[in-house]
């Protein structure tokens, strides 16, 4: 396990560093004078050439990369430009906890409403269901997700008001129901097909042949039997979704108003504050690289072919 | 002025086709105020953004985010009446003194007004807050507005603890507007920065970042019974369509953000919500620029061809008919507008033989910026195919904010752009001297056809100098039709915005120059007296 562990662990540190670049790179190509943006365009030239000097822009390109990620690296992301005297790091620390609630809600909504349905569009496959759950899932595949969520908004907030429509605030729960479920439905889908494809291929093995002549109980055979199966691709969609969703989920975080790491980016990219940026993108890439070496770690608990 | 300026103007492009053409105040056929005349008192005022204010500093504070917040926690000297583009004194005692030679103002100070904190205002705490913005440390997008400030912060003096004195380096008639903008408000000596401490009707009880700001009302402020309200809750981070579904549902009774291009036919057309919908003219103009220092908008003819491309009526009605042709380059109700007509209808016939005098027979490929949102993606397709009738070849960059501010105003870079500006006060000094004045044509200003004409800078100063409105307007006037003839910008139209509000806003106005007059409204479930 730990020879696993050291192999995988600069792979992941090289994963970064490229994203840390690649992001830091990108935000400073695009046409755009940040110092301008703070000032106002009707600032003096020495005020900008001051701002300038004091977010170290009028270095070369490669000092400022050196310098940010030296200080990445003691935890420093800098300060954010729109904000003033908020710190990228901090700013992101408050917005991760509502991130962190929907992603377990979301992911917590896809299993459960995508692997039952997969288990029963298996078990009778071509059946009235299957068809039903298929064309569901097409169209859950389909629908954008701020569309989802304003029809959502709709119908159980407006017309009726089971859910509020806008916020974060005490208690919480009922904040996020909603934006769990419309992440949770699109991703249902997939877990669905999934499900059903990985049931079909293991309802079809002689095994099961064997355990239904021998008299075993449907159910035995479908839960204790096949969905094990199921578990080891289900797992990583799982790991990846969590990563992808700790990062912030951009639209449904608008839509409903939550504060979250989504919400921050999408401000940031507005206003082109680059340390807010690429911060957000940073931690971004952290939980999904984190998120994958948990998800092989499990992988070569379950399975010790992996672990070679 | 600024790019702040321009965003927030572009999100209060949400607007109708209007009747009335009159300067600045309200719709004629616009239902205007709710909830009847008498004032109520007490109450929770809730209102939605989309985005957090930037700051709550003055000295700062230059966009939509963070107007409405400074409207409510501070005074300034002057400040907008109702919904008029006419200014009163507010914490001055009167119209400020100017000198015979235009170049002193004193302004004595409103006797009794303290701080939210019990402490007296006084002279000294407007030097320290107007100081701060030309202290570069304060990082002030605004200072550009205090240049002709002689000496800069020590041409502001407190004569003593009720007068203020400012010395000017020439006489400038438009300064009383600067003295009511939102950063010219004061906040108590040694207050600044994060949390400066005002004399506003209101004062901050709270701001979660992401969540709300909620204040309560100042019960020391100096114009009792004034405000009505007892709180007011900011609620933040959330989308314009849910805000517009709130308002509806009776959740929130003013939407900060303006109604979304997709839902505004819907507003407008809803008869239940007519009585809550108020229609106003914008102090703004719409306009394409051409680069008179690039080939081959550096030849007169050809600007002068393109003046006579386009069809204003129907580019209005790609905008849903918010707005009115533009018949000069300055808005309605701005000091120095003529109704007179200025601009050219389109003439395909004039603009081909013109092009051809300028030996351009088979036209020419050029490029056209503007940012990447509503209007102006709606809007830049037809300026191509209009462009097109005259043999011009349009090359459509649509692109992001940040990135069309650098490219406009970097020179050789841009030959034409589709841009506006919205007043930040109603003098046309404000249109020109950030826009077509020789100053602004340099690297990273808006002066986008980089056009330099010293005879229009002349009497832009020569009208700041005059003596009275009507005086300034006819020198004005002159400046425009000079800087007309040399179209360095074709002015399209004039914009206009709608609001809705909640049937429970008692006295809802608009302001063509401010956000909203919290002060001024009141809950109709409120008490009848306090």
């Amino acid at each position: 396990m730990s020879r696993f562990l050291l192999r995988r662990l600069p792979q992941a540190l090289i994963v970064l560093f490229g994203v840390v670049t690649l992001a830091f790179l990108m935000t400073h190509v695009v046409p755009g004078d940040p110092a301008r943006l703070i000032a106002g365009p009707n600032a003096s030239a020495a005020t900008v050439a001051s701002i300038h000097h004091e977010l170290g822009l009028d270095r070369s390109l490669g000092y400022q990369y050196w310098t940010y990620l030296r200080q990445a690296v003691q935890g420093d992301l800098g300060t954010s430009y729109a904000l003033q005297g908020t710190s990228v790091a901090s700013a992101i620390g408050h917005a991760l906890p509502v991130s962190a609630a929907v992603a377990v809600l979301g992911v917590l909504w896809e299993v459960l409403l995508g692997v039952p349905i997969g288990i029963i569009a298996a078990y009778r496959p071509r059946g009235l269901l299957d068809r039903a759950t298929t064309f569901g899932s097409l169209i859950g595949l389909s629908a954008p997700p701020f569309w989802l969520g304003l029809l959502l908004l709709y119908a159980l907030a407006y017309k009726s008001s089971v859910f509020p429509l806008s916020g974060y605030s005490n208690p919480y729960i009922n904040y996020l129901i909603l934006p769990s479920f419309t992440l949770g439905l699109g991703g249902a889908a997939w877990y669905a097909r999934l499900t059903r494809t990985n049931m079909l291929e293991a309802l079809r093995s002689p095994y099961v042949q064997t355990a239904r002549a021998k008299g075993m109980p449907e159910s035995v055979i479908l839960l204790r039997h096949c969905l094990r199966n199921v578990l080891s691709p289900l797992l990583t969609m799982l790991g990846m979704d969590l990563g992808y969703f700790l990062g912030g989920v951009v639209v449904i975080e608008s839509v409903f108003g939550l504060p979250g790491v989504g919400k921050l980016t999408f401000d940031a990219i507005g206003t082109l504050d680059i340390p807010m940026i690429t911060g957000a993108v940073l931690f971004a890439a952290l939980f999904i690289v984190v998120m994958n070496l948990l998800v092989d770690l499990a992988y070569a608990a379950i399975d010790p072919r992996v672990r070679r | 002025m600024a790019a702040r300026k321009l965003i927030l103007a572009a999100l209060l492009s949400g607007a109708v086709g209007l009747t009335a053409a009159c300067a600045g105040t309200s719709d004629a056929d616009s239902p205007a105020t709710g909830g009847g005349t008498t004032a109520k008192y007490g109450g929770t005022m809730t209102v939605a953004y989309q985005s957090d204010p930037k700051t709550f500093d003055p000295a700062v504070c230059y966009d939509a985010t963070c107007w409405n917040n400074m409207r409510m926690l501070y005074d300034r000297l002057y400040d907008y009446t109702g919904d008029t583009m006419n200014i009163a004194p507010q914490a001055a005692s009167a119209e400020p003194e100017v000198s015979a030679d235009g170049l002193t103002y004193t302004i004595k100070l409103r006797s009794g007004m303290t701080f939210s904190d019990g402490k007296p205002v006084t002279a000294k705490d407007f030097v320290y807050s107007f100081g701060r913005i030309f202290d570069p440390a304060t990082k002030s997008p605004v200072q550009g507005f205090w240049t002709g400030v002689a000496g800069g912060a020590k041409g502001i003096t407190a004569v003593d603890d009720t007068t203020l004195q400012i010395k000017m380096s020439a006489p400038n008639s438009a300064f009383k507007y600067v003295l009511a903008m939102p950063h010219s408000s004061v906040i108590e000596d040694g207050t600044g920065g994060n949390q400066p401490v005002g004399s506003g009707p209101f004062t901050l009880d709270h701001f979660t970042p992401g969540q709300e700001i909620v204040v309560n009302r100042n019960t020391k402020y100096w114009d009792s019974p004034r405000p009505y309200v007892d709180k007011v809750v900011e609620k933040l981070g959330v989308d314009p369509h849910v805000a517009l579904l709130s308002l509806q549902k009776g959740d929130i009774d003013l939407m900060g953000d303006p109604i979304p291009a997709a839902d505004y036919l819907t507003v407008t057309n809803n008869a239940s919500l007519k009585a809550q919908t108020t229609t106003i003219v914008k102090p703004s103009t719409y306009f394409v620029t051409m680069n008179t220092k690039m080939k081959p908008f550096d030849n007169p003819k050809v600007r002068e061809a393109v003046s006579y491309a386009f069809d204003r009526n129907f580019l209005l009605k790609l905008v849903a008919g918010q707005g009115k042709p533009a018949n000069e380059y300055l808005p309605p109700g701005i000091t120095g507008y003529t109704e007179e007509k200025l601009t050219h209808d389109q003439d395909i016939a004039k603009a081909k033989q013109l092009l051809s005098e300028a030996g351009y027979p088979n036209g020419f490929s050029t490029e056209m910026y503007s940012w990447n949102t509503s209007p102006w993606t709606a809007l830049l397709p037809q300026l191509q195919q209009d462009l097109a009738k005259i043999g011009i070849t349009v090359n459509a960059k649509p692109v992001q904010q940040s990135a069309f501010f650098d490219l406009a105003g970097t020179p050789g870079k841009a030959p034409m752009t589709l841009t506006f500006w919205v007043a930040d006060y109603p003098d046309a000094s404000d249109f020109y001297q950030a826009l077509l004045s020789c100053a602004a044509a340099i690297p990273g200003g808006q002066n986008y056809p980089f056009y330099c004409n010293k005879n229009v800078d002349d009497l832009v100063n020569k009208a700041l100098a005059a003596k009275d409105n009507a005086a300034a307007t006819e020198v004005y006037v002159q400046a425009t039709k000079a800087m007309l003839a040399d179209n360095p910008v074709v002015p399209l139209y004039y914009g206009s915005k709608t609001e809705v509000f909640n049937k429970t806003v008692g006295g809802y106005h608009s302001q063509p120059i401010w956000g909203w007059d919290m002060t001024n409204y009141w809950k109709t479930d409120g008490a009848a007296s306090r």
